[in-house]
């Protein structure tokens, strides 16, 4: 698919002046950039919104934390799917939020952050950015889960086992 | 990637690749676009912003946590029904108090999902004397 | 062919590239005698180089990718003559600055 790309790009596509997309077709060559870039900048530029607490829907964040408990680090690209053309692309995202934000300003935020960021960085026109708010954290949550974890499961006696 | 696309009616209208549009005037960043909210996201605001009023001591929660039992709502498009269980404190007129929750959750959970809050039935399960 | 050789090293040592790459399938590569070149394919009218592109924090600062390949174009313009130069960039690593 990426070679079909190069080649469209280098013969058949017309040059456009001006507006995203113009500096990637260029009679020095073209630059393409492939789908795994764009989430990625998608999601930085998505966790850089306070008010943003996580991404990735209820399956996606519980494989996070079982990697995370293995030592990787989350995925940027967690919660983020791109479709990207020539020129242009569209991005879908899964967020979980603050609670007390309004979700219809946070999600004008996020958009603009993704936008702007994906705009800038890859040259490509971002036509969507379709956002799901699939989980709400509240404050206090997080320490009473750990709580209840607790109580359910009691330390192990580590030291006693490994030895 | 992440996106349970079985389950997401959005993805069969969309298309496969971004239409390679003439661009036409663009659209400000901010509606470019949907925003969904899911059914948990409303009933935990729902059940979060019941407790805000005094006479709520609590909501959707008969043993165990708080957000680990759903009260119940439901997202079509852009509005929302929820169900709420409460215990309210005792002596409190009842009709009145389960209006007041009515239009308190009404208004709240619109200001925070954006949605529009189409009905929110209030059934009190309990009712405790309060210190 | 040692051009392509050339070209890898000059690629490698731009700023912005963290390192040279396939693509899926490792399509981008040249083969010489007992020698594979990753991220570099040339022929009389085309140079393709596939990178790792370096992402600098903020993301606000980081150098858009089509000035990257810009960079990369100056780099090696004494390289690759008036072929077409086609940078694709596979896959991006974040740094701190």
């Amino acid at each position: 698919m990426a070679d079909t790309v190069l080649k469209n790009q280098t013969s058949t596509v017309p040059k456009q002046a001006g507006g995203p997309g113009s500096a990637l077709v260029t009679d020095k060559g073209t630059t393409s950039i492939d789908d795994v870039v764009v989430a990625k900048i998608a999601g930085l530029a998505a966790r850089e919104v306070s008010g943003v607490h996580a991404m990735g829907g209820g399956a996606a964040r519980a494989l996070g934390t079982m990697r995370g408990m293995v030592g990787a680090e989350t995925s940027v690209t967690q919660g983020v799917s791109v479709e990207v053309g020539e020129r242009q692309a569209a991005v879908d995202l899964d967020l979980v939020v603050e609670y007390g934000i309004a979700i219809p300003e946070l999600a004008a935020a996020v958009r603009r952050n993704v936008i702007n960021a994906i705009e800038r960085m890859c040259g490509l026109e971002v036509t969507e950015v379709n956002i799901r708010v699939d989980d709400v954290n509240l404050p206090g949550q997080e320490e009473a889960r750990k709580k209840e974890r607790k109580k359910e499961e009691p330390e192990p006696e580590q030291e006693s086992r490994v030895r | 990637m992440t996106t349970p696309s079985t389950a997401d009616p959005r993805a069969a209208a969309r298309p496969q690749v971004p239409v390679q549009r003439p661009a036409p005037a663009r659209l400000p960043e901010e509606r470019r676009g949907r925003t969904e909210v899911s059914d948990r996201v409303a009933a935990k605001i729902a059940c979060r912003v019941a407790r805000e009023l005094p006479e709520v001591l609590d909501v959707g929660e008969r043993g165990g946590l708080p957000w680990t039992r759903s009260p119940g709502a439901e997202v079509r498009d852009d509005h929302v029904t929820i169900a709420l269980d409460v215990v309210v404190a005792y002596p409190a007129p009842l009709r009145s108090t389960t209006g007041r929750i009515r239009r308190h959750v009404a208004a709240r959970v619109g200001e925070l999902t954006g949605l529009r809050v189409r009905r929110v039935d209030v059934a009190v399960t309990d009712l405790r004397v309060t210190p | 062919m040692t051009d392509a050789r050339k070209i890898a090293d000059r690629a490698r040592s731009c700023p912005g590239v963290a390192g040279l790459s396939g693509g899926p399938f490792g399509v981008v590569a040249t083969y010489l005698p007992g020698e594979r070149i990753t991220g570099v394919s040339v022929t009389d009218d085309e140079v393709d180089i596939a990178i790792v592109a370096r992402l600098t924090e903020p993301l606000l600062e980081a150098e858009p990718f089509p000035e990257t390949a810009d960079r990369l174009r100056q780099a090696m313009a004494d390289l690759t003559g008036d072929r077409r130069v086609n940078v694709r960039i596979h896959d991006v690593v974040e740094e701190p600055r």
